[in-house]
């Protein structure tokens, strides 16, 4: 018979088929999870923690890969306190989120309120060495988008508002006399869109027109911009001429041997002098002369000793305020622990001191009843200063419309000097009181316009914490064997403070070198008067030189655009003339153009819409960090 | 047609709310990264993480399906939510990543083991679909896959004992062509796209033979072309069954270190 055609098993099984175990690979699964839970626990008890690793760190921080606590805390992520162990070292708070608002608003109020941001949100680490610095443009504009808390909305290039310098009209001061007007002049024919120099100039063999602007503003290979103007690099080929004086009488001046300063500058040599007939002429004046520095800054003290006070009180108050912050910029980071507990132990105690005094004024009496007290104490002065301070304070505070809260900014300046000159005068008369005083002018120099004790003391308090964190977390460091950060990191502020104490250092010697004044007549008033015009001969020509004296500081190199960084050397790439961005367009209104400046205030830019025919639009680029940072450069 | 057919929903209401739910996420991912920045660490970027991580979590607990299926119904929701889940974890991943590349060793086997296990998890899905339909439409013959081995045994013994007594022709044709194809079974992947692959070639020699078979030799003749047929069924069922079972190897121990990863992953983002 044929074999059938199986349909389905084709025999019965004599003996039951032992299925597989149901949950064999599961078992396997569940083995390899435990597996790899354990290695890397292991790993991490063990101290290896680069298998953990989310990425390569960035190049900058490449020393830093593994060793993860240095900047990471258990439970918080990675806190700012971290990165300000190597960032900010000097406890000064400059790269956080309120050190950014307090840049761009310059208002400490809303400085003081503004939310914390972790570091760690824009500078996202663990990127396969990405730069840190590359943030996205989302985060700009995650608050300065319409739907942004703060006040300036800017969602897009296109939405840029003008520049503020711009569009307040603001012009700074420079301290200098100069015109553009007078330099250069617009080209024509071939030379037309071009800036071109002077006959005089051009007599002299310069005469080409790409490279008119470049013979002050003269480019260097390594640097992103112009180097500053300088007298001797950029003006001296054409105005050494102008560097001389009239005679002045010499009882009027000090010899060129009165001050060991003189000797030590080397601008003073007895050769110069010509001393005839009771006039002293000094035949060789140099740029920065010192000796006429000297003698200005001498004349000044005697023609207006208040504005003299004034402007010693004033360094005196910025030496207080840098020693104090060279205090605080011995970064923590760099000692060791006894030296940090003890730290830890002075601040606790101002941060006691301060919450006291924020007790103390929340229960005294109004801010009326204690400048009544003040202004019944200094009336009471033998001092007619101090007197006649007491008596307009005690005005002011008997004045029923005096504003409540704090001064605005013209006041706070005048009463400041004011303390500032009677702080001078008390510390003169007795020497023991100068820790008080440079207490005081650390205090009045952190005051701000529109701000209250109560708030700068609110202020100090805050600051005072921040410093105890950072302090107790550094213990902690070092308690658990985290060794500091290369010292080279931390130096750089301390160095930039130390410079700015010596130059203020030497600034103070002079004011406290020269003699006392005595009170003037209106012949002798008159005298000197003519003698400033005299000694300031040559440096009228190109400074602003008050008639007493008074030597403004020059700012010409101060940034016009304050909150962002503008460089000429990626435009110049371009081969763009000067003038195509720094003249007037064709037929423009606009007031300004450089060949037609006649002052060194002007502002010889044509504003957002010059930038947005380049950037923006497929064309360069229009994100925020193009020409903003976030982070102000905030040195001494 | 077939491939339609794979791709044919069982549940087509369970599809369409696993869509609904992808949507869903992808506009919440482009309202919560349209010009904003989006981080797998906080607000929207972390919620995508942790519910795909709790998604893994109920992936894996797939074997407490038995006995009780509790507190799903039965297998089969346990299958369609341990499917559909599956797929919305992997975009819940692509979301929490921000649709970026991984950085990092740690973060490329986290990526890399989650796409894995999606996709051979995808892979058998499709091969459930496809393989017991092709066999119970090309193959008449069916067994246990343990039993396979065994049953090819007792084939070689029916022809054997077939193949006794006949002519010595017959004799040589079955000892030199058609014994060694039932020595054991021999699986082939051509089986996956046609269950009746290499059939011809199988029996040509069948067919040159034929003609020489004596009349009373016909029927052991046919017998013997019965055996083959039904050990290459077998054969295509071998090897279909293996595959039913062999993908969870590329599945479930990827899964396991997956979770591991996952459990070292949630830790450090606490820890750290």
């Amino acid at each position: 018979m044929a074999r059938r055609t199986t349909y389905g098993t084709p025999t019965r099984s004599e003996h039951y088929p032992r299925p597989r175990p149901a949950l064999r690979l599961t078992l396997v699964a569940v083995l390899a999870l435990g597996a790899v839970a354990a290695l890397f626990l292991a790993a991490e008890l063990a101290g290896l923690r680069a298998p953990l690793s989310p990425g390569r760190v960035s190049e900058r921080h490449a020393t830093w890969d593994a060793r993860c606590r240095e900047c990471h805390v258990a439970r918080q992520g990675v806190p700012n306190l971290r990165c300000q162990r190597c960032h900010d070292p000097g406890v000064g708070g400059r790269l956080d989120h309120s050190a950014h608002v307090l840049f761009g608003s310059l208002d400490e109020k809303k400085a003081a309120g503004a939310p914390r941001l972790e570091c760690a949100r824009c500078h996202v680490e663990h990127r396969g060495g990405q730069p840190l610095t590359r943030v996205p443009e989302t985060e700009c504009v995650g608050c300065h988008d319409d739907a942004g808390q703060v006040a300036q909305r800017i969602p897009r290039f296109s939405r840029h508002p003008e520049f503020q310098v711009l569009a307040t009209g603001r012009r700074q001061a420079t301290g200098l006399v100069y015109s553009h007007l007078t330099h250069v002049t617009l080209g024509k024919g071939k030379k037309a869109g071009y800036l071109v120099l002077d006959k005089e100039r051009r007599a002299q063999g310069v005469d080409s027109p790409a490279r008119t602007c470049f013979e002050c503003h003269e480019r260097q290979p390594q640097e992103a911009d112009f180097q500053p103007i300088s007298y001797e690099a950029h003006c001296a080929a054409c105005h050494r001429a102008e560097l001389k004086m009239d005679p002045v009488p010499s009882a009027l001046v000090l010899g060129p041997d009165a001050l060991p300063a003189l000797a030590e500058s080397g601008d003073v040599q007895p050769d110069d002098f010509d001393t005839q007939g009771g006039q002293t002429l000094k035949l060789r004046v140099v740029h920065r002369d010192a000796w006429v520095q000297v003698n200005l800054r001498k004349l000044q003290s005697e023609l207006d000793p208040a504005g003299f006070a004034a402007a010693r009180a004033g360094l005196a108050a910025r030496r207080a305020l840098l020693e104090r912050r060279l205090i605080l910029a011995q970064p923590p980071a760099a000692r060791d622990a006894p030296a940090l507990a003890a730290q830890i132990e002075s601040t606790r105690q101002e941060l006691a001191v301060i919450e006291g005094r924020l007790a103390a004024a929340a229960q005294a009496p109004g801010s009326g009843a204690r400048e009544a007290e003040l202004a019944a104490v200094l009336q009471a002065s033998a001092d007619p200063e101090a007197q006649a301070l007491g008596a307009e304070l005690a005005r002011r505070t008997s004045d029923p419309g005096a504003p409540a809260g704090g001064l605005g900014e013209g006041e706070l300046g005048q009463r400041r000097d004011e303390v500032l000159r009677l702080l001078d005068a008390v510390e003169k008369a007795d020497p023991r009181r100068k820790p008080q005083a440079d207490e005081l002018r650390r205090r009045l120099g952190a005051l701000r316009p529109g701000q209250t004790s109560r708030e700068v003391l609110e202020r100090a308090r805050a600051q005072r914490r921040a410093t105890l964190e950072r302090l107790e977390d550094e213990l902690d460091l070092r308690l658990t064997g985290t060794p500091p950060p290369p010292e080279t990191l931390l130096r750089g502020e301390v160095d930039a403070l130390r410079r700015a104490l010596r130059e203020v250092d030497a600034r103070l010697a002079l004011f406290d070198a020269l003699p006392p004044a005595a009170t003037l007549t209106a012949d002798e008033r008159r005298g000197r008067e003519v003698a400033v015009q005299a000694l300031s001969r040559g440096c009228r020509y190109c400074h602003v030189v008050a008639p007493s004296g008074a030597f403004p500081a020059v700012k010409a190199a101060d940034p016009v655009l304050r909150r962002a960084t503008f460089t000429h050397r990626a435009h110049l790439t371009r081969g763009e003339a000067c003038a195509s961005c720094h003249t007037a367009p064709k037929g423009s209104q606009t007031a300004w153009s450089i060949e037609t400046s006649g002052f060194s205030e002007d502002l010889s830019l044509r504003g957002i819409d010059s930038c947005r025919a380049c950037h923006g639009g497929g064309g360069a680029g229009e994100a925020c960090l193009e020409c903003h940072q976030y982070h102000p450069k905030g040195l001494p | 047609m077939r491939a339609l057919e794979v791709l044919r929903p069982k549940q087509p209401g369970n599809l369409v709310w696993t869509a609904a739910l992808g949507l869903l996420g992808l506009l919440l991912y482009v309202a919560a990264s349209w010009g904003r920045s989006f981080s797998p660490k906080a607000g929207v970027g972390l919620l995508f993480g942790i519910l795909a991580a709790l998604a893994f979590v109920f992936e894996m607990a797939y074997p407490s399906r038995r006995p009780r299926a509790f507190p799903l119904r039965n297998a089969r929701a346990w299958l369609q939510a341990h499917v559909y889940l599956g797929a919305l974890a992997f975009l819940g991943v692509l979301f929490h990543t921000g649709f970026g590349w991984p950085h990092g060793a740690f973060g490329w086997a986290l990526w890399l083991l989650s796409l894995w296990t999606t996709l051979t998890g995808l892979l058998g899905v499709a091969l459930q679909k496809w393989i017991p339909v092709a066999l119970a439409e090309g193959l008449r013959v069916e067994a246990l896959y343990e039993r396979m081995p065994g049953i090819v045994v007792e084939l070689r013994e029916q022809a054997d004992a077939a193949l006794a007594g006949s002519s010595e022709t017959l004799e040589s044709f079955y000892r030199r062509e058609v014994r060694p194809t039932l020595e054991q079974l021999r699986p082939s992947p051509g089986y996956l796209m046609n269950v009746r692959a290499g059939e011809e070639r199988a029996l040509e020699p069948f067919r040159r033979m034929s003609p020489f078979v004596e009349p009373a030799e016909r029927e052991r003749f046919d017998d013997l072309l019965a055996i083959v047929t039904e050990k290459r069924e077998l054969d295509a069922q071998y090897t279909l069954q293996g595959l039913l079972r062999g993908w969870l190897v590329l599945h479930v121990p990827t899964a396991g270190l997956l979770m591991g990863l996952l459990v070292v992953h949630v830790f450090t983002w606490i820890w750290y």
